[in-house]
């Protein structure tokens, strides 16, 4: 099977994106539409319900690299919130913590990385973690 | 199909052998589906003396589905929007198996040639040609010069 | 895959000596023989006479590789719904009339495709097309050379030929099914495969794609049963004192040059084919099997008008799911509607299913005459019977169910954006929707969240309700 170029594939995650074609619990969207090297994208996650982020909407700012989709994107939360795979200072993502970036495959999407962050935040040891006020920023 | 296609081996062949006026194409060393493209501005059109780097890349389904085709180089034209991409009906509902990369890169100089701005792609830039074409294309010739002159390309090769 | 000229084992007759001929896997071919045993041979000894008995046979060969015709005529009806078995068994059922089979053989042919285009591609009605390749309607699916070379002498021609493999190698280790895991391909049942401890909606994802995955693996091990059936056929039949009956599928040496030495390139696959190919109706450009039944209706979509500028775009989800439409493709050379093919194919080379056995094929004493002839009639007047016509439409008679299916699914979209859009704006000032994100409702919505999500919001609507009415009502006092 053909590898999908960087590029390409970008635009492929884009056009879903902005056509909603994705799940409801999350969207992204490129953070500067000038941009034709696609590298910062913006992206929402939509609190899973029965958890302590019911109802709420976390931003997170995603950096696809030169080498994406063969090297994960680097991912930080906006949007402060307490989960262990989430730096509590700077909002980013471990990389060697959370499995979808450790384990990172070229198939996985940006999609499939917010969609996981949002299990993560469901799972039974993280739904009923504290959370910040509403609304605060790393 | 776990090897490359006859078809596209003979395509690239055929891009060598038989070069078009005006269009280089050449396959990535390590990916020998996404091809390395330039075309130069049309004569008469505000993109002449243009040289205008693209992208293209022939997706598992090709020939049934078409290339996938950006412009890198940033561009003033109803028809090709911020990113790049083309509006353009061979690459979407028109296309035919019978076209080639070949075919569809001219196609891509036609675009040049012949703006559309009834079908637009780039809402913004349409709106300008409708309204003020002299302006447009003015613009586009600024673009051209400041994006895609022969001179930058020579100095950043 | 190349031309290389192939080899075939200890041959001590015949050109193809020195043998490194393998299956298309690369795997030891010294394995089953199974399958051989039980096939019907479809010209044992009173089989000559044509085509009346060659129906019934067919009748036969289509039958034991799987449902019988009739029902297959029922099963492209829309009608009732399938249970998930029932589609998982019509879908094997399908995948197993791709396999090439050397002794389903049309004039040097085969009713299944070589493999230039993916698995997941040919979503064509196989009953349909394998009914159109036997009554020669339609060009078998021949093995293409990658290139051909006027040069090569009638020795060299054969020698590649008899080196060509049934069906392209396989991609063994697709990227999409990689971390699937398949368990045990000659159990039927999978069911404890699945992770019950998910949702309903992810266990029927991952049942299908584990599905999906086994159907890969099990259709190129029944493709490569028929390869390595072939090579030992073919192997058996160099040997100087092979009596074998069932050698009388293999094509004679006379019909492989026949075939291939006035072959001609498909415009499409630039594959290297016997002539005659099958010719568009329109504009009489070749195209070979392979390339046709790829060619089929674009998606439903709604048609595409050209916008003004000046004024905002209506998103799909708002337009009248009844506008959505799906045309018949255009011919692929000069973009007539409705792409339809002839096929004329050489009466004096009929053999296979319907005529004569391929391993007694001889050449005709002067061919040259016989093979200018035809092309110079086709040029000329051809008045073209049109039941003898094949339209794209005749080996994808799903089509109107498809186009149904997807306005129907989409009518069900847009009422429940409307419910929702209409239910957020009422009742949850910070839902996104108001704050212009881009949440709109998705045919990938997870139903049972949907649902649960309704309900909730449509409690709150009466709550709200019952306020609005209580707050007139002391407004009122």
């Amino acid at each position: 099977m053909s590898k999908v170029p960087r590029n390409f594939r970008l635009l492929e995650e884009l056009e879903k994106g902005e056509k909603g074609l994705g799940p409801e619990s999350c969207s992204y969207g490129l953070a500067d539409s000038d941009d034709i090297t696609m590298t910062n994208w913006n992206g929402t996650i939509l609190g899973p319900p029965h958890s302590n982020h019911e109802n709420r909407i976390y931003s997170v700012s995603i950096e696809c690299g030169p080498n994406y989709p063969d090297e994960p994107p680097k991912i930080k939360f906006v949007s402060k919130v307490n989960v262990p795979c989430v730096d509590s200072t700077t909002g980013e993502v471990k990389s060697s913590v959370f499995h979808t970036l450790r384990d990172w495959k070229r198939a996985y999407t940006m999609e499939t990385l917010l969609l996981d962050l949002r299990k993560e935040m469901a799972t039974p040891a993280n739904k009923k973690l504290p959370q910040p006020k509403e609304g605060a920023t790393f | 199909m776990a090897s490359l296609p006859k078809r596209i081996i003979k395509e690239t062949e055929r891009l060598v052998s038989d070069p078009v006026p005006g269009i280089t194409a050449e396959p990535h060393e390590d990916n020998l589906r996404y091809f390395q493209v330039t075309i130069e501005g049309p004569q008469q059109s505000p993109y002449e003396n243009g040289v205008f780097n693209l992208e293209l890349f022939l997706p598992d389904d090709y020939p049934m589905e078409a290339p996938k085709v950006r412009f890198l180089t940033k561009i003033y034209h109803p028809n090709i929007d911020k990113l790049g991409r083309i509006c353009l009906d061979v690459l979407k509902t028109n296309w035919s198996p019978a076209l080639q990369i070949r075919t569809v890169l001219l196609s891509v100089q036609a675009l040049l040639a012949s703006p559309n701005p009834n079908d637009p792609l780039a809402n913004d830039v349409a709106e300008d040609w409708i309204k003020d074409e002299e302006g447009a294309i003015k613009t586009a010739r600024e673009w051209t010069e400041a994006y895609a002159s022969k001179k930058d390309q020579k100095s950043t090769n | 895959m190349g031309n290389a000229p192939g080899k075939l084992g200890d041959g001590t007759s015949g050109p193809g000596e020195t043998g490194n001929y393998r299956t298309s896997s690369g795997r030891s071919m010294s394995a089953s023989s199974a399958g051989t045993g039980n096939r019907i041979p479809p010209w044992n000894a009173e089989y000559n006479v044509r085509s009346r008995r060659g129906a019934s046979l067919v009748g036969n060969i289509l039958s034991t590789s799987g449902r019988s015709r009739a029902d297959s005529v029922g099963g492209s009806q829309p009608s009732k719904r399938k249970s998930t078995k029932e589609r998982e068994q019509a879908k094997e059922t399908h995948a197993k009339q791709l396999v090439v089979k050397f002794d389903e053989t049309v004039d040097g042919g085969f009713l299944a495709p070589y493999g230039c285009y993916g698995f997941e591609k040919l979503d064509y009605d196989a009953d349909v097309v394998r009914s159109l390749i036997i009554d020669r309607k339609l060009a078998p699916f021949y093995t293409p050379l990658q290139d051909f070379d006027e040069s090569w002498t009638k020795e060299e021609l054969i020698k590649i030929v008899d080196g060509l493999p049934l069906h392209a190698s396989f991609d063994e280790n697709l990227e999409k099914y990689e971390d699937v895991a398949v368990g045990n391909l000659k159990k039927t049942n999978f069911d404890e495969l699945i992770d019950k401890t998910l949702s309903k909606r992810e266990q029927r994802r991952m049942r299908s794609k584990i599905f999906k995955a086994r159907l890969y693996r099990k259709r190129i091990i029944w493709q490569e049963i028929e390869n390595e059936n072939f090579l030992e056929q073919k192997l058996e039949s160099k040997k100087p004192n092979s009596t074998s009956k069932n050698n009388s599928f293999l094509a004679s040496d006379d019909l492989k040059y026949s075939l291939y030495k006035n072959g001609a390139e498909c415009p499409i696959c630039f594959l290297y084919y016997p002539e005659p190919l099958n010719y568009s109706n329109c504009c009489l450009q070749p195209i070979c099997t392979e390339c046709f039944v790829q060619i089929k209706r674009a998606e439903p979509h709604f048609p595409h008008d050209e916008v003004d500028p000046t004024q905002p775009v209506t998103n799909d989800d708002e337009k009248d799911p009844n506008l959505l439409t799906s045309d018949p493709p255009n011919c692929a050379y000069c973009a007539t509607p409705n792409f339809a093919v002839t096929y004329e194919a050489k009466a004096d080379r009929r053999v296979g299913i319907g005529g004569m056995k391929p391993s007694t094929y001889k050449l005709p004493k002067e061919p040259s005459n016989n093979d200018i002839e035809p092309s110079a009639e086709r040029r000329g007047s051809r008045t073209q019977n049109n039941a003898d016509v094949v339209a794209s439409d005749m080996i994808r008679p799903d089509w109107k169910a498809k186009l149904d299916k997807e306005r129907a699914r989409l009518a069900r979209r847009s009422a429940n954006a409307t419910a929702i859009h209409v239910s957020n704006r009422l009742i949850d000032p910070d839902h996104p929707s108001r704050r212009g994100s881009n949440y709109d409702s998705s045919s990938n919505r997870d139903v049972q969240d949907l649902e649960e999500e309704m309900l909730a919001r449509a409690i709150r609507l009466s709550i709200a309700d019952e306020e609005v009415r209580n707050q007139k009502k002391s407004n009122s006092r």
